[in-house]
C-alpha cells in the first residue's frame, strides 16, 4: 500500500524538519546570546586568536569563518550523520504495518514488490530527510554570512554516497530483522544502538587481552556495523578534517560494504515477507 | 467454472490441525454461507483461500485458478478483524483504494460511506469496532468484485447496518457476484445465501443447499414443567430424525406426518407442544451438537 507509505514518510518528514528547525533556531538563539557565557578562553585558527569575551557565539562564527575555508563536504557530512539518525525513524516500516497484514496483503500487487516500493519511498524519504538536513546545517552558516567562504572539490559528495549508504545498510538491517515482527521492532531498533555501539568498543581489542579468534570475530562482525563506518563520512585521518580533495583511506571499499550490506539484508527482508503467514 | 474450489485443504499449524481435507466449491453467481463455531476453522479457511496462509496439503482455486495478487483485482475481501490503518483517515483509506484497483468505483465509494454514516475525516483509530467493519465493507465492495470473501462482515454493526449489510450481499448476489461468507448470525445467512457449509474443528460436516436441508422437515417442542422425559419407543420411529432434550424442553426433528409423534409426546403431559416449520439455526445446531439424547 504505497499511499500510506508516501504518507508515513511524508509525516516523519515533517516531523524531522519540525525537529531540525527547533534545534537551528535554539543554536542560533544560543550562539546569538552566549557572549561570554563561557569565560576568557582564548584559542588560535589557523593564524588567527580570538577571545570568547569578545564576541557572541555568532560573531565568533563569522569571525573564524573570515580566515577559514569551509569544505562543503563537511556539511554534506553533517546533513548525512543526522540523516543516519532520521533513517531510524523509517527502519521498522514493514513491521510497523504487519498487524494490517489482512489488508496489505489481499492487495493487487505481490508481496515482493510492494516491499520494493516501501523501501524505493523510504529512500526516497532518506533522499528528502538529507536535503532538508543540510538546508537546516546551513542556516546558521549563512545567517553570519560565511556562504562565500565555501569550498568545493572533486570528493565534496563523497559524505552523501557513504553517509546514506550508512543510513540504508542500517535501515536495512533492522528491516531483515523486524520484517515479519508483529511487535518489539523499535526493541530491536533501540538494542541495535547498544549492539553497535559495543561493538564499535571492542573493536579496539588486541590479542594481547582476547585470543585472536576473538579479534578477528569481532572484525568480522563489524563489517555489519554502521559505526564503524561513521569515520568515512568526515573523511577523518587523525582527527584532521580531510580537505574537499581527499577521501577517507578505504573508503570506496567502505562504501561498497555498506551498500551491498543494505541490498542484502532488504533481500532478506523481502524473502522473509514472501514467506511470511498472517 | 466455479468461482472458489477448495479442494482437500488441510492446514496444520504445530499439533493443531485448524482446517481437515476440506473440500468445498462455490458456483459462480452463488452465495455460501460459512458456518461453525468458534475455532471451528472458517478464518484459516479463509486465510488459505486468499494465499494469507500456505495450505499444509490440497489446493485452493478462485475463478478457475491459483489466488495470485491479479486475483484481487476482483475479489473483494473483508477480514474478521479490522485490519486497517489506525493512524491514517477514512479519506486516506479510500485514496489508497482507489490507487491499487482498476475498478475502484468512486461514486459507489462514496454512496456506500454516506450509507454507514462514515466521517472521511477520521482516523480509523477513532472509529467504533462497528465503525471500522462498515469502512471496510465500503473498501470491498466499492471495487465492484465479482467475487466476495466475507469474515463477519456485519461482526460490531447496529442492527441497522447489519441489514444494510445482508442488502449489500444480495444486491451484490442478483448482480451475479459470488460470494462465501461467514456468520455468527444465522437469520442473516439463512436470508442471504442459498446454501451453507458447516465446519467443526476443522472438518466440513454438513453441506447443501438450504431448501434441499430444510427438506419436509418438522420440529416437534415440548415444554415441560419439569426436566422433559425420555419418551419411549420415539428413537425408533423411523419419521425422528433426531431427539433433543435440553432442561424443560424436548424437541424432536420429525420427517413427513408429525401427528403421530406429536400425540406420543402430549402424552407424557407437557405444559406446551408446537409444530414449527426445520429453521437453518436447527441444522446447524443439529450438525455441530453432539447434544443429541
Amino acid at each position: 500500500m504505497y499511499y500510506f507509505d508516501y504518507l508515513r514518510v511524508r509525516g516523519s518528514l515533517r516531523v524531522f524538519a519540525i525537529i531540525l528547525a527547533c534545534g537551528t533556531l535554539l543554536l542560533c538563539i544560543s550562539l546569538a546570546f552566549s557572549h561570554g557565557h563561557h569565560g576568557n578562553a582564548s584559542f588560535s585558527i589557523g593564524t588567527d586568536t580570538v577571545s570568547t569575551q569578545d564576541y557572541s557565539g555568532l560573531a565568533l562564527l563569522h569571525h573564524l569563518g573570515e580566515t577559514t575555508w569551509f569544505p562543503f563536504g563537511l556539511f554534506c557530512g553533517i546533513a548525512s550523520t543526522i540523516t543516519i539518525f532520521f533513517s531510524n525513524a523509517l527502519a521498522t516500516s514493514l513491521a510497523r504495518y504487519n498487524g494490517n497484514l489482512h489488508f496489505g496483503f489481499t492487495k493487487p500487487i505481490s508481496r515482493e514488490r510492494s516491499a520494493l516500493r516501501t523501501f524505493a519511498i523510504d529512500l526516497a524519504g532518506l533522499l528528502v530527510g538529507f536535503l532538508i538536513a543540510l538546508f537546516f546545517v546551513f542556516v546558521p552558516f549563512t545567517l553570519v554570512g560565511l556562504l562565500g567562504r565555501l569550498t568545493f572539490g572533486p570528493t565534496s559528495l563523497a559524505p552523501v554516497a557513504i553517509g546514506l549508504g550508512i543510513a540504508f545498510m542500517w535501515y536495512g538491517m533492522v528491516q531483515a530483522v523486524t520484517a515479519t515482527m508483529r511487535g518489539g521492532a523499535g526493541l530491536v531498533l533501540g538494542l541495535s544502538w547498544g549492539v553497535f555501539a559495543v561493538m564499535q568498543g571492542l573493536q579496539n581489542l588486541t590479542t594481547d587481552l582476547v585470543p585472536e579468534v576473538v579479534v578477528r570475530s569481532i572484525h568480522l562482525l563489524n563489517i555489519l556495523n554502521p559505526f564503524i563506518y561513521l569515520s568515512d563520512i568526515f573523511g577523518t585521518t587523525g582527527g584532521q578534517l580531510a580537505k574537499d580533495d581527499s577521501l577517507a583511506p578505504h573508503y570506496f571499499q567502505n562504501l561498497a560494504i555498506v551498500w551491498i550490506v543494505a541490498l542484502i539484508a532488504l533481500a532478506i527482508a523481502v524473502v522473509q515477507r514472501k514467506r511470511m503467514e498472517v | 467454472m466455479n468461482a472458489i474450489a477448495i479442494d482437500h485443504l488441510t492446514k496444520i499449524y504445530g499439533s493443531q490441525r485448524s482446517v481437515d481435507d476440506l473440500s468445498l466449491t462455490v458456483g459462480e453467481g452463488s452465495v455460501c454461507g460459512l458456518l461453525g463455531p468458534n475455532g471451528a476453522g472458517k478464518s484459516t479457511t479463509f486465510k488459505c483461500l486468499l494465499a494469507l496462509a500456505r495450505p499444509t496439503s490440497g489446493t485452493v482455486e478462485v475463478a478457475g485458478a491459483p489466488v495470485t495478487p491479479a486475483t484481487f483485482q476482483y475479489l473483494g475481501y473483508v477480514p474478521e478483524t479490522s485490519a486497517l490503518y489506525e493512524k491514517f483517515t477514512v479519506a486516506d483509506h479510500l485514496e489508497a483504494t482507489r490507487r491499487a484497483y482498476e475498478m475502484f468505483d468512486p461514486a459507489r465509494a462514496a454512496e456506500l460511506a454516506a450509507t454507514f454514516k462514515l466521517d472521511s475525516k477520521k482516523r480509523v483509530g477513532k472509529l467504533s469496532k462497528g465503525q471500522r467493519t462498515a469502512l471496510a465493507i465500503v473498501l470491498a465492495f466499492s471495487i465492484r468484485p465479482r467475487i466476495f470473501v466475507l469474515d463477519e462482515p456485519a461482526s460490531g454493526l447496529d442492527p441497522m447496518f447489519q441489514r444494510a449489510v445482508l442488502d449489500l450481499i444480495i444486491d451484490a448476489a442478483a448482480g451475479g457476484a459470488s460470494i462465501l461468507f461467514s456468520s455468527h448470525q444465522i437469520g442473516q445467512v439463512e436470508r442471504a445465501a442459498d446454501s451453507i457449509a458447516v465446519l467443526k474443528g476443522g472438518k466440513l460436516v454438513l453441506r447443501g443447499d438450504i431448501d434441499t436441508l430444510k427438506g419436509d422437515e418438522k420440529v416437534v417442542e415440548a415444554i415441560f414443567p419439569g426436566d422433559a422425559p425420555s419418551p419411549n419407543g420415539l428413537a425408533q420411529d423411523p419419521r425422528v430424525r433426531r431427539i433433543e432434550r435440553n432442561g424443560r424442553i424436548l424437541r424432536v426433528h420429525v420427517t413427513g406426518d408429525a401427528d403421530g409423534v406429536v400425540r406420543t409426546i402430549d402424552a407424557l403431559s407437557p405444559r406446551t407442544i408446537d409444530v414449527l416449520d426445520l429453521s437453518l439455526e436447527d441444522i446447524f445446531l443439529g450438525a455441530v451438537n453432539d447434544g443429541v439424547a
